[in-house]
């Protein structure tokens, strides 16, 4: 394995002395008087300043207020302040120099934790609102060397340490190392209203136990930078007062948003509500109101009242509204339907949409058309000729969705999936990864999508028979440094690094090889895609296969995420079965509380396929992959501690004695996106 | 009588036989075997029916059942019954609807397409909501008969069905 080393030289020099000033060809005018001070949050009365005899100390006051132990001020009223907080070394309880013992006897020494060790010393009454931390200069002394008490003499390292330690100070809920750049966590809920797209999540503001959960709200232009609002939808009435799960949107003719939601109401039963904008004219839709006519659906004696939640996106057909609710009977799986013409008063229809025998609880349904032979959208309402439907469901039993795709009878009110769509836990997936309770949104303006870690584009393939994902091409702003290959052989057991980019996007690889003869035999019994990949990881030898990425690698390769194919003769005729693996089990060294699985998929490829691609979105903890164009995704959380900000690396592999080609690989670094900041000025 | 008119007698005797035998074997290999019997001999087209046949026969008898049944708790509901039966009413009202729409429709597709572990299934889905059903009064039914039809019904069915599998 060949590896570069990256070295920086630091040139120390003299700085040149000053040019001379030029001579001013006229006195400059006098400078405008300074504007009144005005306060964002006072309105426009401008802040007085005190009078200057009452604010000006006396000397003996001065010099008690010099030095770290500032003195108290009684004639202004201020408390006396200790200013010595050392967070150089750990923070340090409020006094000079650094001290640990009692509550807390240690230290950290990695900046970017620096806050959460504050704000235990801060609970425990122990820290000041202050903290001196590394001073950043950048010098050598002729006498000793590297200063002391900062970095060091490398501007590259110091950088580094000063941006990590700032942002340690700032605090960070999450992890700093496992936090994504680009993916954003579970969406729920997708909305376009006035140039803007709006995402609906579900939201503990409490902490990480499932429970009081909220509408969390961002906005975006592009479906890549994120803005954080206040949330849309919290319990505050009998009809929501345990909880606002999960629903939907649809917007009604006039451009008129409305959310359908579960409510676990005072009851604890789940309830159908509505909420509307308060303000249509907020372009950001920022309150939303609940009115008294809630709860609009309720399940009423025959169906379960603790299975009765998460209403789709209405769609319009002979002169109704008409949605779903997911709910079960016993071990069937239910998509209840009911219809209005107002919005308001709702029906239950005489039978479901469609059922399903041992699926258990269907939630968050997602029904919608989806044109035969166009990768273009669809809004929820169109019918026709051209078009065939997908019912999604969330299995509630297993933690995984599936779907099929089938036809929509109008008139009847009726879903058949077709023959081809397996009705249960081994139907098509959107994602055979860490993946759940996703929707689907259309937005008028550019081709459908699902959401997921990151949206996706989704169409139904050529054949009819599943639907295609790729992400949403505006992540492609995010594309940073680029690196390019093509041509390279991979023999049996040979690695090859991609180097040159962090944080990587490798996208669309695209390998090939010479034959599929001699392929191993797919064995029938091999029903479950996941239990094989576990038994064929990607470091068991085979024909055509193991091959693909290492992605989120340690340098020795302690820890690696790798994602990869291996190909097999079918036993249909002229057919070869491809099995896709996306596997966590190695992918850290963390003990095994942790999840890994070996999360895989089947793709089928005829015998005279010479090639497969494959996609992987990497940021930090996610890996999202996107295997022969969008047939099958299978997206992995993973939590490395080696792998990890520039000690990760990518690789390209090959486990099987077929030489694969990497026809062409283009890599791309992915800057950060502006990722759920809160927007300034607008509370 | 010529020999072949002889012929022609004996042979009319013996086909109605091989159906009737059809109809016999089949219900042995069910739970509730003279009920299969009688509640298929009462359909005209049980003497000339095949597997499948019996299998849509006896499917029609769970739909009848359920629409009586229907309606006889649609009138118990309407006498404003207490609460608690009122509850277990409501609950036997959606299971015997759910049987009428999609059950029995899903069962008979089932059968004459030839993919019979569909009816399988939504048969003993409807024996054991019948059962429910009956469950829910806690020991004082008014449905006793109509459940307890259905139940035997919707489990021959189910095991036709199995025996085509």
């Amino acid at each position: 394995m060949v590896r570069i080393k990256l070295t920086t030289t630091t040139k120390l020099s003299l700085p040149m002395p000053p040019p001379p000033l030029p001579k001013p060809r006229s006195p400059p005018p006098p400078p405008p008087p300074p504007p009144p001070l005005r306060s964002h949050f006072v309105g426009s009365r401008p802040v007085r300043m005190r009078p200057t005899e009452r604010a000006d100390p006396g000397p003996e006051e001065k010099i008690r207020l010099l030095v770290n132990n500032a003195a108290a001020v009684p004639r202004l009223g201020i408390q006396g302040y200790e200013w010595w907080s050392k967070a150089l070394h750990g923070v340090s309880n409020v006094g000079p120099g650094t001290k640990f013992g009692g509550a807390f006897p240690g230290a950290t020494s990695f900046p970017q934790v620096v806050s959460d060790e504050a704000r235990a010393m801060y609970n425990g009454g122990t820290a000041g609102l202050t903290y001196w931390s590394p001073n950043v200069n950048v010098f050598r002394d002729p006498r000793w060397g590297p200063g002391q008490e900062t970095p060091g003499e490398d501007p590259v390292m110091a950088g580094k340490y000063v941006a990590s330690y700032v942002r340690g100070l700032q605090g960070n809920p999450v992890k700093r190392t496992h936090r994504t750049g680009y993916h954003f966590q579970p969406p729920k809920n997708w909305m376009n209203g006035q140039g803007l797209y709006h995402l609906f999540y579900q939201y503990n503001p409490k902490g990480e136990k499932w429970g009081n959960i909220v509408w969390a709200h961002s906005v975006s232009k592009d479906l890549v930078n994120w803005q954080a609002l206040p949330p849309a939808i919290y319990p505050s009435k009998p009809f929501d007062i345990n909880g606002c799960w999960s629903g939907s949107a649809t917007v009604l003719p006039g451009n008129r948003p409305v959310i359908l939601y579960t409510g676990w109401d005072v009851h604890k039963r789940q309830v159908q509500n509505y909420a509307i904008p308060a303000n249509a004219s907020d372009p950001y839709l920022r309150e939303w109101i609940k009115p008294n006519d809630n709860p609009l659906i309720v399940s009423g004696l025959g169906i379960n009242a603790s299975a009765f939640r998460d209403p789709t996106t209405a769609w319009f057909e002979g002169g109704h509204w008409k949605i779903l609710i997911g709910s079960s009977r016993k071990h069937r799986g239910m998509a209840y339907l009911y219809r209005s013409r107002d919005f308001i008063h709702w029906i239950k229809a005489k039978h479901p949409l469609h059922s399903a025998p041992d699926t258990g609880m269907w939630e968050c349904p997602d029904f919608f058309p989806v044109l035969k032979n166009s990768t273009n959208g669809l809004d929820t309402s169109v019918l026709g000729q051209g078009v065939k439907h997908v019912l999604k469901v969330s299995l509630d039993l297993t933690r995984f969705e599936y779907y099929t795709v089938g036809s929509y009878h109008a008139d009847e009110d009726r879903y058949v999936p077709e023959n081809t769509s397996a009705d249960g836990w081994s139907g098509l997936r959107y994602d055979y990864g860490n993946f759940y309770a996703s929707k689907t949104f259309f937005d008028s303006a550019k081709t459908g999508g699902s959401c997921g870690a990151i949206p996706r584009k989704i169409w139904l393939d050529s054949h009819g028979k599943q639907l295609l994902e790729w992400p949403v091409e505006e992540l492609e702003t995010l594309r940073g440094q680029k690196v390019h290959m093509s041509s390279v052989e991979l023999n049996n057991g040979e690695l090859v690094e991609i180097r040159g980019i962090t944080a990587a996007q490798a996208d669309v690889v695209l390998f090939s090889f010479s034959s599929l003869e001699g392929a191993e035999q797919f064995n029938s019994s091999w029903l479950n895609a996941q239990d094989l990949c576990a038994q064929k990881g990607s470091g068991v030898p085979g024909t055509v296969g193991p091959f693909g990425l290492l992605t989120l690698a340690s340098e020795y390769l302690e820890e690696f995420t790798p994602v990869f194919f291996r190909i097999f003769k079918a036993n249909e005729q002229n057919k070869h079965k491809v099995l896709m693996c996306s596997d966590a089990r190695s992918s850290s060294l963390l003990e095994s509380k942790i999840y890994k699985p070996s999360f895989a998929a089947f793709l089928d490829m005829d015998s005279s396929g010479r090639n497969i691609s494959l996609r992987s979105l990497i940021d930090h903890s996610v890996v999202e992959s996107f295997g022969a164009g969008g047939k099958t995704c299978i997206t992995s959380r993973v939590y490395p501690i080696l792998a990890v900000f520039n000690n990760a690396r990518l690789f390209a592999f090959n486990n099987g004695t077929r030489t694969i080609m990497i026809e062409t690989l283009d890599a791309w670094s992915m800057n950060q996106p502006v990722m759920n900041h809160a927007i300034s000025g607008v509370f | 009588m010529t020999l072949l008119s002889i012929t022609q007698l004996f042979l009319i005797t013996i086909l109605p036989f091989a159906s009737a035998n059809l109809v016999v074997d089949t219900c042995k290999k069910t739970p509730y075997a003279d009920f299969c019997v009688s509640a298929l001999r009462s359909d005209h087209r049980s003497s000339t029916a095949d597997t499948p046949t019996l299998g849509l026969i006896m499917v029609d008898k769970v739909n009848v059942n359920a629409k009586s049944t229907l309606t006889e708790i649609q009138d118990l509901l309407r006498k404003s019954p207490n609460p608690r039966t009122k509850q277990a009413l409501a609950s036997c009202e959606e299971g015997y609807k759910f049987t009428i729409t999609d059950l029995v429709p899903s069962s008979k597709d089932s059968l004459t397409g030839g993919v019979y572990k569909f009816a399988e299934v939504n048969m003993n889905e409807a024996a054991s909501d019948a059962s429910d059903c009956e469950a829910g009064f806690g020991g004082k039914s008014p449905l006793s008969h109509s459940n307890d039809y259905e139940n035997k019904a919707a489990s021959v069915a189910a095991a036709i069905a199995r025996l085509l599998l």
